[in-house]
């Protein structure tokens, strides 16, 4: 029956290659789609993972604490494994002046790690490169009518620092969210712990190794060797750290979950469809076989092979076309999107390029729907021509 | 002992409410190595009494009988092996396979069969020289005319070696001269190789080379001639 399908296929290239494009279409689209959607889903996480760090430890009861001194802290030392690099924040309130002209921000104090990676955001000008050099964001600078190389000045009284620090303003910042953009003044860590609190930090960032976006349980299990190191303190991971985020996680899965169910169930209809009619204007050739001497049991035999043989074969086309395209992805790619569509993208915090990302999962998913879905098309008519009596069948009418 | 017989057989059609009645109780017996013509006006029952002898389908009474087997006692998987094995078919349309070739075609039943490759291409090459289409073995049913993919579809028939040839209307869409030529290599099978024929037909010009002529009217048998 094998070959006797195979000659069939091989012989109608016509009907071989249109009910198999479809389904080397179907397989195609299914694999890019999935690309894209784990590459939007990952630069979404990874951003948040970039902003917070893989763990951050920061004073017990935080959420309940405003004033600074109950929220910084003489950073402990802690230990970590090798590759482990921590950085220390500072955050507090501020009073910005600019001449006449005056603004609410939070300063943040970063380690050069820390300001290297406000470079993706950076819309003019350069990072702070040593002390007394600061970055404002794009909306703050437009309110203080200040540009770069223009002095600000930090004032922030009562605390455990200076209370008062002079910035030259050395870049502006593009922040996603406009509404932070007004108050972000990033200055180095120093500086900041000089304003702010000497010698203090607000939070530290545990940032790990070779470790995978969501590979949580090495997470767990840090925090938990962490414990004992932390007086007073409290180590979260970055997904608790974000608890919005985390507790929108479901939800973004089940809604794009929704997105691919809906995409496999219209892929699958039109595979079915195209494989079904297929087979159903054969019904006539089935039963010519059945008359000749085939039984019903080697007709099925004969349109399963069929169906397998053809869907394995250009799903495996579909399959081959759709890696291709997924390594185009995998480098990096923008949205052909319009800029206004881009530009709401940015503001629940996805990058403009992307990276697709396509598991062993995913791929025997696709192979595995595309030729569960062609043997159940082929269900129907192989069925119907094994069980009709030749005579009907060869006078069957689709 | 007939190698086929018919008893007291009657078929009828339902469908929308109407019963059809395309066989009336048909009795009829052929002996080994017969040729003989079913004949009769269209509507007169013979495709159907056709369709019963090989299988195809069930009469609603009456049975019949294939080299001693009931048909109607078989399941239809062992009445699809007992014509795989005991009958040769050829049917008005030629009903050939488009994707395979005049050999192929030829070497179809003997392939359902299991046999090796070089036994079934040799003796469907024999059936297909017999019938003077050797030359045209390679070509596919659409590169052959009416007659040649008709002689073809008996060459199918004739290659696995049946008990009996049951052919209906086997001339029917080919011009007087194609149909006279075919009905003589068929009476040439049926002499040097014993094989028994029925066909059935409507055209009066090929009676004069059969044995025995059975007369079918309304479903009915209402005559016979020997020669």
């Amino acid at each position: 029956m094998l070959r006797l399908a195979w000659r069939n296929l091989w012989r109608t290239p016509g009907r071989s290659l249109t009910t198999g494009g479809v389904v080397a279409l179907v397989v195609f689209l299914s694999l890019v789609f999935l690309s894209v959607y784990a590459g939007a889903f990952d630069a979404f996480f990874r951003l948040l993972l970039e902003r917070t760090g893989h763990l951050v430890v920061r004073v017990e009861g935080y959420e309940e604490k405003e004033d600074l001194e109950s929220l910084a802290f003489a950073p402990p030392a802690l230990p970590l494994p090798s590759g482990a690099r921590v950085e220390g924040v500072v955050e507090g309130g501020c009073l910005v002046l600019a001449g006449e002209r005056s603004r609410y921000a939070v300063v943040t104090g970063l380690e050069p790690a820390g300001l290297a990676r406000q470079k993706n955001l950076l819309k003019a000008g350069r990072l702070p490169e040593a002390p007394g050099e600061a970055l404002l964001g794009e909306a703050l600078a437009q309110a203080l009518r200040v540009g770069l190389g223009d002095e600000v000045v930090a004032y922030a009284p009562g605390g455990l620092g200076l209370g008062v620090y002079a910035f030259r303003v050395v870049g502006l910042l593009d922040l996603p969210e406009t509404h932070l953009e007004a108050r972000t003044l990033v200055v180095p860590l120093a500086d900041a712990q000089a304003l702010l609190a000497p010698g203090r930090v607000t939070r530290l960032e545990v940032r790990l190794e070779g470790l995978g976006l969501y590979d949580l349980k090495p997470l767990e299990e840090l925090k938990a060797a962490l414990k004992p190191h932390l007086q007073g303190l409290v180590a979260e991971t970055w997904l608790e750290a974000n608890p919005i985020y985390a507790a929108i996680l479901p939800l973004y899965d089940t809604v794009m979950a929704l997105y691919v169910g809906v995409f496999f169930l219209l892929g699958g209809l039109i595979l079915l469809n195209a494989l079904y009619l297929s087979l159903v204007e054969r019904v006539r050739e089935f039963g010519l076989l059945a008359a000749l001497g085939l039984t019903g049991r080697r007709v099925m035999a004969l349109v399963f092979w069929e169906s397998l043989l053809l869907v394995g074969v250009f799903a495996l086309v579909g399959l081959g076309a759709g890696l291709l395209v997924h390594l185009e992805l995998a480098d990096g790619f923008r949205l052909p999107l319009p800029q206004w569509i881009l530009e709401q993208y940015r503001e629940f915090g996805l990058p403009e390029v992307l990276y697709g990302r396509l598991s062993l999962k995913e791929i025997l998913l696709t192979l595995g729907y595309a030729v569960g879905t062609g043997l159940l098309a082929a269900l129907w008519p192989g069925w119907l021509a094994s069980r009709l009596e030749p005579v009907e069948a060869m006078r069957y009418v689709p | 002992m007939p190698i086929l017989e018919a008893k007291g057989v009657r078929k009828v059609y339902r469908g929308d409410g109407v019963e059809t009645e395309a066989l009336r109780g048909v009795d009829l017996a052929l002996e080994p190595g017969e040729f003989t013509a079913l004949v009769g006006p269209s509507g007169s029952g013979k495709s159907t009494l056709l369709h019963l002898l090989s299988g195809l389908d069930l009469p609603t009474e009456g049975e019949v009988w294939v080299g001693g087997v009931a048909l109607s006692r078989l399941s239809r998987s062992e009445r699809a092996r007992f014509r795989l094995e005991r009958i040769g078919l050829v049917f008005q349309a030629y009903n050939l396979l488009p994707v395979l070739t005049a050999l192929e075609n030829a070497a179809f039943v003997l392939e359902l069969r299991g046999l090796p490759r070089p036994e079934r291409e040799r003796r469907a090459m024999e059936a297909l020289a017999a019938l003077g289409l050797r030359e045209k073995a390679g070509r596919f049913p659409r590169q052959l005319s009416g007659g040649e993919q008709q002689r073809v579809a008996v060459a199918r028939a004739l290659a696995a070696e049946p008990l009996l040839v049951l052919a209906d209307e086997p001339t029917a869409n080919l011009d007087s001269k194609t149909g006279l030529a075919l009905i003589e290599r068929m009476k040439i099978l049926n002499e040097e190789k014993g094989v028994t024929f029925l066909f059935s037909t409507h055209d009066p010009r090929l009676l004069e080379h059969v044995r025995r002529i059975v007369r079918l009217e309304d479903g009915r048998i209402v005559g016979e001639e020997r020669r």
